[in-house]
């Protein structure tokens, strides 16, 4: 792409100018549809001018208007370069996880307030604005409208809305209860007849969705990539978009625990849920107060731990998977030095100042046993303390209202998959804290841990 | 809760919403299906499909001109003759006599019901009818044209009568046709029935039937033979029938045919006549457009019988490589290049759609507006419509003023002026336009449109004024026919469509339809531009195969023709197939690239995957080496002197290796612990070891070595026994006795930079390339930069810049110590004695202009030279400054392959001159000493000291590799301690101290070690033999496929940077001298690096570079090859640096490096698609690599310059031709077709020619309007006539010759530089020399020499030349090649001359045994030789040598009879200049009038061609003849009786 970025401003500004155009119609129209349909609000700007949400979103619809057209002639606005450097920054993998945590949480406590339809929409402007801004950077542009990720583009806005729509009506309900009123879902439950509301819904989704799918095949051709070649794989080697978050996970954990063990475990989990569920609040309706919890688990696995992994996969790793910032070009020749380190290392040399203990020449795999057994010490009592006395701790401080009304089978299940879970993050941690390799990690039988 | 009506949802929004949302899905159906449906080939297709229709339009509108309407009705006139003549009467008669004859036959007569009758009748009516129609017709007669009297009115009734007779023959025909598949069928049934019978007998004896009932079944099977076969008269056969009615139809059948002949001659006439146009006719049916098809084109239709479809190649054995394996290709181009075959009406070769061009012609106009005919006023009043009228009144008009029309619409553009019609001889077929043209631009005027065009071609034209037309012709792409339909794609080339396809030539996704997804490649930024924008073009790095880009189409050639050289211009072939590609294989064997990057075409013992080229194993060299052994014994000498004169003599290598092996099985001496021959470490060892030699001469302990560990290594490389050897000499001069030619100071200049003494050097420069030494910012310890008073950063020498100049001083001086120092003791040449002249520069000027130096040197004193065979030798007198350099020199000019044993530098038999007054001169002393004079103020750079710090660290850094850090500092100081000695291998041990050495001793091991890995690190074997080096290996990337290189394995660096620093075409870029010119171009300044801005040809590479392709880092790596070590100097090894020399190319020659590189794909496709060459074929590009590798084309012309021009047939030269007077035997045989074709006109009337030979030189005062002079030297037909080589010069007017088509001679610059010379030379001793003359005294031109000689001859020629022409200014030289290239060569030439090789002399008339009469033939034959008005009054025979200037003197006849071939000899006796055009040599027997008929006859009787006859015979028998007239036994003395009887009796045979 050197040399050529005015050819590349020229050949998407078009597209880019129609797209703010869209932002321009979009804004303009929630403003007709609140103008004529409600609800109406007034505010004060800096406590003194006073404003409308109308008058609001006519005036951002306004701001796209204006810029589609220089947008279209060649002149978009762009991201500064100091702005795409720390974005690059911020979006490495420990910046990024930690940081989605952290705003997590903060939209988690403050959600009262985020889940306001004029901040929401406010927000779903800025990404959108953001999205505009960074078109107009070749990698990014170039990651972004790969036809493959396109709809993964789409499936984070998507999920974004889904859970602003959840969180919303989960606040509202939980207001409801708060004064003692019914959650809304309770009361408009009325039954409805199988046809028209079921049956033709149905079929005008089916219509629609397939008119989107040739829309979306016509649009947007398969891509095409290399020849396949045993000698040459592609770089970098990535795994269907949805197991993004897996191959992630291989970065931290050997194949047959990230490839195997946890995913078994995930599916497991989430078969076991129903029975280890004993909260019976929250049936048939949206609540965040009643189940805060489950809401709490739930949200940190699927968000943090599946989707920030997938979306750091499709967009942010790059040439031997290595990390690029969204404006980051992939450069192959990047390289980032591993030198990570096993526990028993850290143990017996770091900090014993020791060799390894290491069965003598020659020795039968039965002699070599109690050698890596020892080696691996450390590690292994680490894992028992964490699997195995953990759980009788967590039942005798936090979780001991849960173990009293789950009783001590469901609990053990319930910890050991919380813990499972949970070791995924903590490890993620180690490594980046400590360089830590592996926990227990005996290559002879390709088994680390 | 109960159900109600009440829904959840309104019913009316869901019923809209249902409705939008279908009408979406209709839409997006609709989309999808016309998305599918609206392929960019189709529109491709459609509208090549239109162009064919006009371009057949427009054909027949040329065509149907009123000469061909006029022979139409002519040829229907005669057509109407035939049918209303009668037939034959005595055929109609024998019809008749046939038909009646049979009818009555008594055995069959019965079946034949002939009306034979209603035949004579219909006779005699016709009879009658003609009568009346002729006496009707003949009071007219004449005036309607009818030839044969009957009148037209008539001739319909006439025809009618005959049509009656035709009719009722017809009908006896096919009652005769009856009968006889009657009779057919009858026999048929009847054998049938035979078989049925035949195995009812079979069965029954198998299954033991009675022996009754058997004969029962056999007197069937004879009952019903006799039914077949007849029985005499008795019984008329069936067979006999069948035959008989058989034979009677074909009779009656062949009679009918007479009778009809006429008519059938006249009809196909008149087919041929219109065959054309019905074939134009045809193809316009075809392509118009109709709604038919419109209606089969449309979705989902054009799935049953489309008119539109994709045209499949398919190439199951043509596979491109998919990984995982090799897939058939589909070829899917012609699908849009649709005329990519189509060739012009006429031709099996020229493209019937050119490649647009524009070009200006000249367009002559009338005096004044023309009137129209009173014709075409006629004419004009029939049409309808005022714009018709208006129309055709234009098209009357331009072809009355101008003889074209012009087209309503343009083809691809409406409004484009296109040119439908140029009428022959008209001003507009004068001005060479053609049916197709675009007239884009009258005079200054740009034609947007047709009003226009009309009003400046007739409104405001000024009259008498020619007018300029630019002029577009062609047809665009994807539309062109392919421009070498002679070589690819036609029917007629060898790479035929069906057969190759595209893609394996072109490469490219050839089974994709669509623009962007085929891979094309853009030639230029601005290529890429337009089709980005036109057609959605991308680079699309995914497929690994991108098409090559137009300047590299000729790359992929070497995917079948390995051995490159034949693509050079062929007999077949004259126009070059690939230039390009031949230029880049000839610049890598000059520059001997393959010294470094092997090219190995063999993958495998047998299996070739392309070009190869690799040094050829160093035998000669380990031989030498070898030589230098002291002990070796005399037989292993004699071995090793032939190995190295002749290193293709496999017996004597093996036979000296095998006793080297056997002496390396013995024990070592034992005195000798870790013996160091290859190296000497002065002359006191040299002495001792001397000594120690002798001593062991003395010992002679058998079982002891006698030869050293080096000879012992190198004996496994002379038995080393390659399947394939490699077959290219090293380009660079040995080095192996540097010492005795060059001092330390020129040798460390040159080393420094080539360029510095020889500006035209193919020597590559390795030192001072710093460009991408760029200074750099400097920082402060935190690593901060520091920056001055005014904010900008303060720049450094960068480490690697400080680095590169403390260590190539150093480097540059060991290398030149070290080959100075390995130098091995060389044998002068001695001057001859008896020479008793002093050397003389200016006889050696005139020696140096005529001896032939000037074939393959360059020399400021003669510009004209221009052959780089050898180096230019303008200066070579300041290279030689030392007394050793100048006897070198002399030794070099006298016997070069005594230095350099395997220089293709010729041995040129400089032997001392005695001139007239008895002075004797030695021409080599006195061209050494032109040489030596030859000199300007240029010196070598002054020898500095060595940097002993520096020489310490280079030590130190090759050290480390082999010892820890602590070992290599020590060794680097104090060098490497005696007693390591038995540990040490390698280069290393050159380090090894020895007792008592001074610190000199020490530093002077430290450079050769030092020079020894420099020589090693940058490969300086790869072109030259360095002592030392015998058995070292190329140290570049072997590019067997690099073509195919995985890119991401291509190490770009920071290259891009560079540029951006450094953009190519800058001032200073790669010239090596950045730093020095101040100013030039600030370091550190970043310059965009815009691919589009730049100069197309840098744009693309610099695009290919951006893009990491292949093309990019070959162009960079050739140009600058240093720039990618750029920045990455200052975290490498000094060692590990680039090591790439930079050449001597221009952009020209990098490309051509680059189109043979880049076609290094190692993909050979199957067998059948290799280039396999017929035996003459192969012969002849064999020969050819050879005539350029010894340089014969230096001196001899091979081919000759050929013309194409065009004459006016009218012209009194051509009209009539010329006239010759010769035997039979020697005129040329042109078929009446060639003859017929030579007479062909174009639209201009004129004729056209191609001949072969020379053109005459024009005399200072030609004038423009009088013609060139050209001379045949092949016999060609113009104008239906034939001219000979050796008749008149064919003229030439200048405007009519066609320059693009020059095809100029091949070789011979020498003997054209040489020849003006000459006459001046030969105009001292005779002032009334003539110019022809001249010829025969230079290198004469090789042309039919296949022809002309004996190939035994030819080869004992080449390997040992001696005088032949007495005339000659200079003798062929002795080349150092091999009895195998000898062999070549001669087939070489007989294989161009279609001459029989391998050949076997035969004697004509003659043989061991030779009859009295032909003796006494031969003896009045010898009397004409030796007649003084014959040959002996020039040539010499014999003993016999003329008197007069040697000048004047021709070849010795002696010889004859080895040398020449009879059938030449006859020929050139004959008439010589018909063989030799510029031969002083006279007709002596010619055919008729012989003025010296008398003294002739006197001589030997009978006529001329006898006397001729005579001679050849007496010359190709001189042997003979001279065998019989000597006789031996006078000369024994009469031995004692009982001695020898047996041996004289020997002799007396």
């Amino acid at each position: 792409m050197h040399g050529s970025e005015a050819t590349f401003i020229r050949d998407i500004a078009t597209g880019l100018g129609f797209y703010y155009l869209l932002l321009c119609a979009m804004n303009w129209i929630t403003a007709m549809l609140l103008w004529r349909k409600g609800p109406v609000t007034y505010f004060h700007i800096a406590g003194v001018i006073p404003f409308t949400n109308v008058l609001l979103w006519l005036l951002v619809g306004t701001f796209f208007f204006i810029l589609a057209p220089f947008t279209m002639i060649g002149w978009p606005p762009l991201l500064p370069p100091a702005a795409k450097h720390a974005v690059n920054m911020l979006s490495g993998p420990v910046t990024l996880t930690v940081g989605s945590l952290i705003a997590l949480t903060v939209l988690f406590v403050g959600r009262r307030f985020f889940t306001k339809p004029l901040v929401a929409w406010s927000g779903f402007n800025l990404a959108l604005l953001a999205m505009g801004l960074s078109m107009t950077d070749p990698t990014f542009a170039a990651i972004v409208q790969k036809p493959d990720n396109v709809p993964i583009v789409g499936l984070v806005f998507l999920l974004a809305f889904f859970t602003w729509l959840a969180s919303y009506k989960a606040v509202e309900n939980d207001d409801r209860m708060r004064q003692g009123l019914p959650p809304m879902e309770k009361v408009d439950d009325e039954k409805v007849l199988v046809w028209p509301d079921l049956v033709y819904t149905e079929l005008i989704c089916m219509v629609a969705l397939t008119a989107v799918l040739l829309v979306w095949g016509i649009a947007l051709q398969a891509p095409l990539e290399d020849p396949a070649s045993s000698v040459k794989t592609p770089n970098p080697s990535k795994a269907p978009w949805y197991f993004l978050g897996l191959q992630e996970m291989l970065v931290y954990y050997d194949p047959w625990y990230a490839g195997v063990v946890l995913p078994s475990v995930v599916l497991v989990g989430l078969m076991a849920i129903p029975f280890l569920d004993f909260n019976r609040q929250g049936n048939g309706y949206y609540t965040i107060e009643q189940r805060k919890f489950s809401y709490i688990v739930f949200q940190i696995g699927f968000l943090e731990l599946w989707i920030v992994l997938i979306v750091l996969g499709t967009f942010l790793r790059g040439p031997n998977w290595n990390f690029f910032g969204p404006f980051e070009p992939w450069d192959v020749h990047k390289v980032l030095p591993l030198n990570n380190v096993d526990l028993s290392q850290y143990f017996w040399v770091e900090w014993l100042g020791r060799s390894m203990p290491r069965a003598p020449e020659g020795s039968t795999a039965l002699q070599q046993l109690p050698y890596i057994l020892l080696r691996e010490s450390p590690g292994i009592i680490a894992v028992i303390v964490y699997l195995v006395f953990l759980p009788p701790l967590m039942a005798a401080t936090v979780f001991r209202k849960f173990f009293v009304r789950m009783g001590f089978i469901r609990f053990m299940v319930m910890s050991n998959l919380l813990l499972l879970m949970a070791s995924l993050p903590i490890k993620m941690v180690l490594r980046w804290v400590f360089n830590l390799k592996y926990i227990i990690s005996i290559p002879e039988y390709f088994l680390n841990f | 809760m109960p159900a109600n009506e009440q829904t959840w949802r309104d019913q009316k929004l869901l019923h809209v919403v249902f409705g939008v949302t279908s009408i979406v899905m209709l839409l997006s159906t609709i989309w999808m299906l016309a998305k599918d449906h609206s392929r960019e080939w189709k529109n491709y297709q459609r509208r090549f499909q239109r162009l064919e229709a006009y371009t057949a339009d427009a054909r027949l509108s040329e065509e149907e001109t009123a000469d061909y309407y006029a022979k139409e009705k002519e040829l229907e006139h005669l057509v109407a003759v035939a049918r209303s003549s009668a037939p034959p009467a005595e055929v109609v008669d024998s019809f008749v006599e046939e038909a009646k004859k049979k009818a009555s036959d008594k055995n069959v007569g019965s079946r034949y019901t002939y009306r034979v009758d209603r035949i004579e009748k219909a006779q005699e009516e016709l009879a009658k009818a003609r009568r009346s129609a002729r006496s009707r017709g003949g009071a007219k007669d004449g005036e309607e044209g009818s030839t044969d009297g009957i009148a037209e009115s008539e001739r319909a009734g006439v025809i009618e009568r005959r049509n009656e007779l035709i009719a009722a023959m017809q009908d006896v025909l096919s009652r005769a046709k009856q009968v006889e598949d009657n009779a057919q069928r009858e026999l048929k049934f009847k054998r049938a029935h035979l078989d049925g019978v035949r195995s009812e007998y079979d069965i029954g004896v198998n299954e033991g039937m009675g022996e009754a009932q058997l004969a029962g079944i056999e007197d069937r099977v004879r009952v019903i033979e006799r039914e077949i076969n007849g029985d005499g008269d008795a019984v008329y056969g069936l067979l006999s029938a069948a035959q008989d009615a058989k034979t009677h139809r074909e009779k009656l059948q062949k009679l009918l045919d007479r009778a009809t002949a006429d008519e059938a001659l006249a009809q196909k006439a008149l087919a041929d006549h219109q065959a054309d146009i019905k074939r134009v006719e045809t193809t316009l049916a075809e392509r118009r457009e109709n709604l038919g098809k419109s209606f089969l084109e449309m979705p989902v239709v054009d799935a049953f019988g489309r008119p539109l479809k994709i045209d499949n190649i398919w190439l199951p054995q043509l596979t491109w490589n998919n990984n995982f394996r090799d897939v058939a290709r589909f070829d899917r181009c012609t699908t849009c290049h649709q005329g990519i075959e189509k060739t012009a009406p006429g031709s099996a070769v020229k493209p019937g759609y050119p490649t647009t061009e524009r070009i200006e012609l000249t367009l002559a106009t009338p005096s004044e507006r023309p009137d129209l005919t009173e014709e075409q006023k006629l004419r004009l009043r029939e049409i309808k419509g005022d714009e018709a009228v208006a129309e055709q009144e234009l098209q009357y008009t331009l072809v009355q003023a101008y003889g074209l029309e012009i087209a309503k619409h343009g083809l691809f553009n409406a409004g484009d002026v296109t040119v439908t019609v140029v009428r022959p001889k008209s001003p507009a077929a004068t001005a060479r336009l053609e049916p197709g043209d675009v007239i884009e631009q009258i005079n200054d005027v740009k034609l947007l449109d047709r009003s226009r065009a009309k009003s400046y071609l007739l409104d405001s034209v000024e009259w008498g004024k020619p007018l300029t037309l630019h002029v577009r012709r062609g047809t665009p792409e994807p539309y062109s026919s392919h421009p070498r339909l002679d070589l690819f794609v036609g029917s007629m080339s060898p790479h035929k469509l069906g057969e190759m396809g595209c893609s394996a030539c072109h490469d490219g996704q050839g089974s994709a339809t669509e623009f962007k997804w085929v891979s094309h490649t853009p030639n230029t930024p601005a290529q890429a531009e337009d089709w980005h924008r036109d057609y959605g073009w991308f680079n699309n790095h995914n497929w690994l195969f991108p098409m090559m880009p137009k300047r590299f189409n000729e790359s992929m050639c070497l995917k079948c023709h390995h051995d490159v050289v034949e693509l050079e211009p062929s007999e077949r072939f004259p126009e070059p197939p690939a230039p390009k590609l031949v230029e880049g294989y000839n610049t890598i064997r000059q520059f001997g690239c393959f010294g470094c990057h092997e090219i190995n075409g063999w993958d495998g013992p047998s299996r070739r995957r392309g070009p190869d080229l690799r040094a050829e194993p160093a035998y000669f060299a380990a031989a030498q080496s070898i030589l230098t052994d002291r002990g070796l014994s005399d037989h292993e000498r004699s071995l090793a002197e032939e190995v190295v004169a002749h290193p293709d003599r496999h017996e004597a290598r093996k036979l000296l290796a095998e006793l080297i092996k056997a002496d390396a099985a013995l024990v070592p001496p034992a005195d000798e612990k870790a013996p160091q021959t290859d190296e000497k470490m002065g002359d006191e060892v040299a002495e001792q070891k001397a000594l120690e030699m002798a001593g062991d001469a003395e010992r002679t302990v058998p079982d002891q070595a006698r030869l050293t560990p080096a000879s012992h290594k190198l004996a496994g490389l002379l038995a080393a026994d390659e399947e394939t050897p490699g077959q290219f000499r090293k380009v660079g001069p040995s080095l192996r006795y540097v010492g005795s030619k060059l001092d330390l100071a020129f040798l460390n200049d040159w080393i420094k930079n080539p360029t510095s003494f020889r500006p035209s050097t193919k020597m590559p420069r390795f030192f001072g390339l710093w460009d991408h030494l760029v200074p750099q910012e400097k920082v402060d310890e935190r690593g901060n930069p520091i920056t001055d008073e005014n904010g900008h950063p303060v720049m450094v020498e960068s480490q690697g810049r400080k680095d590169a100049e403390l260590f190539e001083p150093v480097e540059i001086r060991a290398i030149a110590e070290y080959l100075l120092d390995r130098s091995e003791p060389f044998q002068y040449v001695e001057r001859y004695e008896g020479v008793s002249e002093k050397a003389s520069a200016e006889r050696g000027k005139e020696l140096f202009s005529t001896r032939g130096c000037l074939a393959c040197h360059q020399h400021k004193d003669f510009p004209d030279g221009k052959q780089s065979q050898g180096p230019d030798l303008s200066r070579i007198g300041s290279k030689l400054t030392t007394k050793d350099g100048q006897r070198w020199l002399y030794s070099w000019v006298r016997e070069p392959n005594r230095y350099h044993a395997r220089t293709v530098m010729p041995n040129l038999f400089l032997e001392p001159i005695t001139a007239a007054d008895g002075d004797v001169s030695d021409p080599a002393d006195d061209i050494t000493a032109y040489l030596l004079a030859s000199q300007d103020d240029w010196k070598p750079a002054p020898v500095g000291e060595v940097n002993k710090g520096a020489l310490e660290q280079l030590a130190f850094i090759y050290l480390k590799g082999s010892f820890t850090e602590r070992q290599a500092v020590r060794f680097a100081k104090d060098g490497i301690p005696s007693d390591l000695a038995a540990d040490i291998k390698g280069d290393e041990q050159l380090l090894l101290r020895a007792d008592g050495d001074s610190d000199g001793d020490l530093a002077k091991k430290k450079l050769l070690y030092v020079g020894r890995r420099t020589i090693s690190r940058l490969g300086c074997n790869g072109c030259h033999d360095i002592p030392g080096f015998e058995d070292a290996k190329p140290i570049g990337t072997g590019l067997a496929d690099w073509g195919r290189k995985d890119t991401s394995k291509l190490a770009f660096e920071m290259v891009v940077e560079y540029l951006r620093e450094h953009p190519p075409g800058h001032a200073h870029a790669g010239d090596g001298h950045a730093h020095e010119h101040e100013g030039a171009a600030k370091e550190g300044e970043h310059h965009s690096l815009d691919p589009a801005e730049m100069e197309p040809n840098t744009g693309f590479f610099v695009e290919a570079l951006l893009h990491h392709q292949r093309e990019g880092f070959i162009w960079q790596k050739l140009r600058e090859p240093r720039s990618y070590d750029f920045k990455k100097t200052e975290n490498k090894e000094y060692t590990d640096r680039l090591r790439m020399p930079k050449f001597n190319f221009d952009q020209e020659q990098i490309e051509a490096v680059m189109t043979f590189v880049l076609g290094l794909v190692a993909e050979p496709p199957a067998a059948k698609y290799v280039y396999k060459s017929s035996p003459r074929r192969k012969a002849i590009v064999e020969g050819e690599q050879l005539l350029v590798k010894y340089n014969c084309v230096g001196c001899h012309t091979v081919k000759m310059e050929t013309w194409e021009f065009d004459y006016d047939p009218a012209d009194d030269s051509f009209a009539n031709g010329p006239a010759f007077d010769d035997y039979p035997f020697l005129m040329p045989h042109f078929t009446p077709e060639q003859l017929a074709a030579s007479k062909k006109t174009d639209r201009r009337g004129l004729g056209h020619a191609t001949v072969t030979g020379m053109p005459v030189p024009t005399t200072e005062d030609h004038e423009p309007d009088e013609p060139l002079y050209f001379t045949l030297w092949e016999p060609v037909a113009i104008n239906g006539h034939p001219w000979l080589v050796g008749g008149p010069e064919v003229p030439v007017m200048e405007q009519n010759l066609n320059k693009d088509k020059i095809r100029p001679y091949f070789g011979g610059d020498f003997a054209r530089l040489l020849y003006p010379r000459a006459i001046e030379i030969g105009r001292r001793d005779n002032p009334n020399v003539k110019p022809s003359d001249v010829w025969g005294w230079v290198p004469p031109p090789l042309v039919r020499e296949g022809q002309k000689v004996q190939t035994g001859w030819l080869h004992d020629f080449l390997l040992n030349p001696y005088p032949i022409r007495p005339a000659a200014l200079l003798r062929m030289p002795r080349f150092n090649m091999s009895s195998d290239e000898a062999e070549k060569l001669v087939h070489y030439f007989a294989a161009v001359d279609n001459a029989d090789y391998p050949y076997q002399y035969h004697r004509p008339g003659g043989s061991d045994y030779t009859p009295a009469a032909d003796l006494d033939q031969y003896e009045m034959a010898l009397k004409l030789v030796t007649d003084n008005n014959y040959c002996v009054k020039c040539h010499l025979v014999g003993d016999f040598k003329p008197k007069g200037l040697p000048a004047a003197l021709a070849p010795n006849l002696d010889r004859i009879y080895q040398r020449l071939r009879p059938g030449y000899v006859t020929e050139w006796l004959a008439h010589p200049t018909r063989k030799l055009p510029y031969t002083g040599m006279p007709v002596n027997f010619p055919p008729r009038n012989d003025p010296n008929a008398k003294l002739r006859n006197s001589l030997y009787p009978g006529e001329s061609e006898d006397a001729l006859r005579g001679v050849v015979n007496l010359l190709l028998n001189y042997d003979t003849y001279m065998k019989h007239n000597m006789k031996i036994k006078s000369m024994v003395k009469e031995p004692p009786p009982q001695a020898a009887a047996g041996e004289s009796a020997a002799l007396d045979r």
